[in-house]
């Protein structure tokens, strides 16, 4: 049997927004509201981390190490790997090479050369900042995938209903994510269905180009259209318009240990990353020779 | 009888369409009475108004359509009663109508449609069973209680501690049809409306939900109706069954009143088996056991070409680790007809994907008309070899006109504009649509779309054409159609896959099966082989058809050697087994006298038709006889018959066309030799109601068991006796020595010497 079936006592993983997650691994079980808080409080804390005058790149390194470790445990480094990593790899490594050609700081040079009359050199303090860089976004970029990928959307739908939107609400962003659920299963049958025909959206004449895509828009608005008559007439068949005060959904995830854990933590790094810079205290930068 | 929960009285209703051409009414004149915990059941042809009167009876119908204020009656008349509540009517106020009534009948009424997908509204299998009860406003504990319960009748009660982790893309077709069935359930709604439950599932998913219907009849005081096509289904569950044609009741009866009623045979979905067994045990009693030990069906084993498909080592591995082909390993032949089956997530539309070059990422080796398929520039001509028609239509119309639709994948592919228009033109009028090419197939019904997808692909002039479930959410009448295209493309040399559930369509069919189950093959055979083979039948979930379950009963009894597979074999074999009954001759002189007995019979008591037509040829000598007798000039023939050119009885009747270019006043005398299984005389019948509904049917001979009683006949003769005509001995002779039939060759050596 595979292993992600979900027979009693086998549902070991849990289909998330994107991909699937250990159904008990730390950051599947952390409220909604606690994964959002260390999203915003490690975002701000690699932010300044990045734009100090000599940037804390250590803290960055750390973070991003951290985030790793957090998608080996849930089990999603995987589908990172497969899906997102030689994206990742190439928009860092373009980050670097625009922060190196177009911020021409520090005296320590490395290599300098000439293109087209124009002297570039790079400085061991460019190279330092842009290094910098590639770990905060990236452990930022990673961060936001770990949320992703660890977070299941009826916990959103969920979590807002305990902030106190009503359910009728929150049950209308909830059939956005069931709308869109669907759709991409109908569009992978249509997408499939239009090479089929040896219709192929990668044409390169843009012109052709536009009229696949123009093709396309024909059985995505039919079914649209028909899906949304179908979920009208259930919703209707349960009563859905005649509905006066709505109870509250059943299930409701309460904030434990295990999130305000995370949530000291991320606190204190955030605080951390105000307070000091650690790749200066532990030497570091003196290390480079930059001071 | 109870007391009825459900009342319409001389309802009518129409869809609002967005073009400004006039439509007629998809439900007319319609009354009908249900009563308290009746399990009722609807079937009927696609389009028949089924699913419209299940929304009418939910109250969706027509309070959640827009009709125009002005012109409601055009659109609705009627009353509509639930529960003794007033759900939909006309009221007039002035000078203008409005529509009245309750409307949606939640949570009382529970409607489950066909297709699970659409009807699964939340992110999480428990949020979808609560949110019913969310909206009725039952406290928590109420709500899982309820919860518990439901999922306990439809058999799901496993899931229930992990329920509200389940994603809806983790439950089967099934799993989420019995879903939403419990979803309704614990509402505890006084009337259920299911409305084809089973028609977009697999196998499996079919008996999951069959054995939640039983459940649900265990539990009483609710009253179920049950939209349906399959007669073993209604039978087993319904009290009572309406058959609807063209927004009509025509029928309303015990399930073995209506399957049993030859008269409804057009309107329902019965077996051609049906029309020649009654009972099964009965049935099986009378067989001659000498005669069906030698009978062998004859097959089409036809000499099959070079590797059209070379299949080794075949891996796919989806993003989210899923193993979907696990190691395949196959050919197929150019030529060959095959089935492949499985339940969801078998790995069939993978593997599908693979062969027709839209999916990558994979390994192992591919070979299309002995072309690696895993270099790109191949890859990219596959469209062109390889056809791939959609299980649902929508998904694969591109265009705004039908014939534009048709030219599309010819322009893709790189055909010139003169063989476009040549093939557009043919392909329309292979599949019936030559007269709706303007229209915008978005308008078209639900068989059309899917002629038209068919259309699209076959006019490509594909080598190999995969068809994904060719028969879901369709009649078996439109189901035939569609597979006899296949079939001629195959005869023309196609090589034709058919992924499906339908295990009808695979025995009657497929020459070869593939099974597959978790990303492997585990059988690959003939159909009579897997039929034979229980275990992995239920291995695989899979249930033999009627035809072959009644002939592996005799072939456990050792009385037959070969399984039937399909209600043709069984014609066959039936025609077979006749010929080795009773023997009459009928002379020339004898036709005459009972042509001339009958003329004066017709005369006196329907006077004197407009016009003969009789049916080529059996039907020429009487036809002509009565066109002396009766003194009617205008005599016509008309081709028909249901036997293939080689002389095997066919399924289907073929009919040529006619033209009559006088006017009918009185009525047409349609004549033929003998009335047999009377399914050609039915079929001819058809094509004359097109011109008048005024027709009376002669015959000289008259079988009981025919389906069709003529008006007049001279005598009958038993279902097991061969009549030969006199004017027939060359042909009959011939006949029987291609069949060495030595009774038959007797007789006529008997009578007419050698």
């Amino acid at each position: 049997m595979n292993k992600r079936e979900n027979r009693m006592g086998e549902k070991r993983y849990v289909k998330t927004i994107l991909f699937n997650a250990k159904a008990d691994s730390f950051f599947v079980n952390l409220h909604p509201f606690t994964k959002f808080a260390i999203f915003l409080f490690l975002s701000i804390a690699v932010i300044i981390a990045m734009t100090k005058p000599y940037p804390d790149l250590l803290f960055s390194f750390f973070i991003m190490i951290a985030v790793v470790y957090f998608l080996i445990e849930s089990r999603t480094i995987k589908y990172l790997v497969k899906s997102y990593l030689v994206l990742i790899i190439i928009a860092l490594f373009v980050l670097l090479i625009w922060w190196l050609v177009f911020n021409q700081v520090g005296v320590h040079v490395i290599i300098s050369f000439s293109i087209f009359g124009a002297v570039l050199k790079i400085t061991k303090e460019s190279l330092y900042i842009g290094l910098a860089k590639v770990f905060g976004y990236g452990a930022m970029a990673l961060l936001t995938l770990l949320i992703l990928m660890t977070t299941r959307d009826i916990e959103i739908v969920n979590a807002l209903n305990q902030l106190g939107i009503s359910f009728k609400k929150t049950f209308f962003i909830s059939l956005i994510f069931r709308s869109l659920n669907i759709m991409a299963e109908d569009l992978e049958s249509i997408r499939h269905a239009q090479f089929a025909r040896g219709g192929k959206t990668n044409k390169k004449n843009p012109f052709l180009k536009a009229k696949e895509f123009l093709a396309l828009s024909v059985p995505i608005t039919a079914l649209m259209i028909k899906r949304a008559v179908e979920m009208g007439q259930a919703l209707e068949a349960r009563g859905f318009s005649k509905a006066g005060k709505l109870s509250q959904p059943v299930v409701k995830k309460n904030i434990g240990l295990l999130d305000y854990s995370f949530l000291t933590i991320s606190i204190l790094l955030l605080y951390i990353s105000i307070t000091m810079n650690i790749t200066q205290v532990l030497g570091g930068v003196q290390w480079l020779n930059l001071l | 009888m109870a007391e009825p929960v459900i009342e319409i009285r001389n309802l009518y209703w129409k869809y609002p369409n967005i073009s400004e051409k006039s439509t007629l009414f998809k439900i007319e004149n319609l009354n009908l009475k249900i009563f308290r915990n009746e399990f009722f059941g609807i079937t009927g042809a696609t389009g028949s108004g089924k699913s419209t009167i299940c929304q009418i009876i939910a109250g969706l119908i027509p309070h959640q359509i827009k009709l125009p204020e002005d012109k409601l009656t055009e659109y609705f008349r009627g009353e509509v009663y639930v529960l003794g509540e007033l759900v939909s009517a006309l009221e007039k106020k002035e000078n203008s109508y409005m529509i009245i009534g309750k409307g949606s009948m939640a949570p009382e009424v529970g409607l489950v449609m066909q297709d699970p997908e659409s009807q699964f509204l939340t992110m999480s299998a428990l949020s979808e069973i609560t949110l019913g009860l969310q909206i009725i406003g039952l406290p928590k504990e109420e709500i899982m209680r309820r919860v518990k319960e439901s999922l306990s009748i439809v058999g799901l009660d496993d899931l229930y501690p992990i329920l509200d982790k389940l994603h809806p893309s983790e439950l089967s077709g099934g799993q989420k049809q019995r879903l939403i069935i419990a979803s309704f359930i614990a509402m505890r709604p006084k009337i259920l409306i299911l409305d084809e439950p089973t028609s977009d599932l697999d196998s499996a998913g079919k008996i999951e939900i069959i054995e939640a219907i039983a459940n649900l009849k265990k539990i009483g005081d609710i009253t179920v109706i049950l939209v349906e096509h399959d007669p073993e289904i209604l039978k087993r569950f319904t009290d009572r069954v309406a058959v609807l044609s063209e927004g009509n009741i025509i029928a309303i009866d015990s399930p073995e009143n209506i399957f049993s009623n030859k008269d409804l045979r057009k309107y329902v979905e019965v077996s051609e088996l049906e029309s020649i067994i009654e009972s099964d045990e009965d049935f099986l009693k009378k067989i001659d056991a000498d005669a069906a030990r030698s009978f062998k069906p004859k097959r089409n084993e036809i000499n099959l070409g070079e590797v059209a498909i070379e299949v080794k080592d075949l891996f796919y591995e989806y993003p989210d680790g899923a193993l979907a082909l696990n190691g395949i390993d196959m050919n197929i032949k150019k030529g060959e007809f095959v089935a492949l089956i499985g339940q969801n997530g078998s790995g069939k539309s993978t593997f599908s994907k693979v062969i027709s070059g839209y999916l990558t990422g994979w390994k192992g080796m591919v070979k299309i008309l002995g072309e690696d398929i895993s270099n790109k520039r191949i890859r990219e001509r596959i469209p062109a070899i390889v056809g791939y028609v959609f299980q649902n239509p929508d998904h694969q119309i591109f265009n705004r006109r039908v014939d534009s639709e048709i030219e599309y994948g010819l322009w893709n592919i790189g055909i010139k504009e003169e063989e476009i228009k040549k093939r557009v033109d043919e392909t329309l009028a292979r599949v019936g649509l030559l007269r709706k090419r303007d229209e915008d197939p978005l308008f078209l019904s639900r068989g059309e779309k899917r002629r038209l997808a068919l259309a699209s692909v076959i006019a490509m002039k594909p080598q190999i054409l995969i068809v994904d479930e060719p028969t879901t959410g369709q009649d078996y009448r439109m189901s035939k159609e569609i597979m006899e295209i296949l079939m001629e493309m195959n005869r023309e040399g196609s090589t034709i896959i058919v992924i499906t559930h339908d295990m009808r369509l695979v025995a009657e069919y497929c020459r070869r099966v593939i099974v597959m189950k978790r990303g492997k093959i585990i059988f690959d055979g003939k159909p009579e082989n897997l039929f034979e083979n229980e275990e992995l039948l239920k291995e695989s979930s899979l249930i033999a058809p009627r035809e072959v379950q009644l002939s592996k009963k005799l072939k456990e009894t050792g009385i037959m050697q070969d399984l039937l597979l399909s209600a043709r074999e069984w014609l066959e074999f039936l025609k077979f087994e006749n010929e080795k009954k009773r023997y009459v001759l009928l002379t020339f002189e004898a036709m005459k006298k009972h042509s001339k007995n009958l003329s004066r019979e017709i005369i006196s008591k329907a006077g004197k038709p407009d016009a003969i037509v009789y049916i080529e040829r059996g039907g020429m000598v009487i036809g002509r006889l009565m066109s002396d007798y009766l003194g009617v000039k205008d005599l016509y023939g008309i081709k028909a018959s249901y036997y293939t050119e080689d002389g095997i009885p066919s399924t289907h009747v073929s009919v040529g066309e006619i033209s009559i270019n006088i006017p009918i006043n009185n009525y047409i005398l349609l004549v033929d030799d003998i009335a047999d299984t009377g399914k050609t005389i039915e079929a001819v019948m058809e094509k004359l109601k097109k011109i008048t509904q005024n027709i009376k049917v002669c015959t000289i001979a008259y079988k009981p068991h025919s389906s069709i009683k003529p008006d007049f006949y001279s005598y009958i003769v038993d279902n097991d006796t061969w009549v030969v005509f006199e004017y027939e001995e060359q042909e009959t002779r011939r006949s029987f020595e291609k069949r060495n039939n030595e009774i038959g060759l007797k007789f006529i050596e008997e009578k007419f010497g050698r």
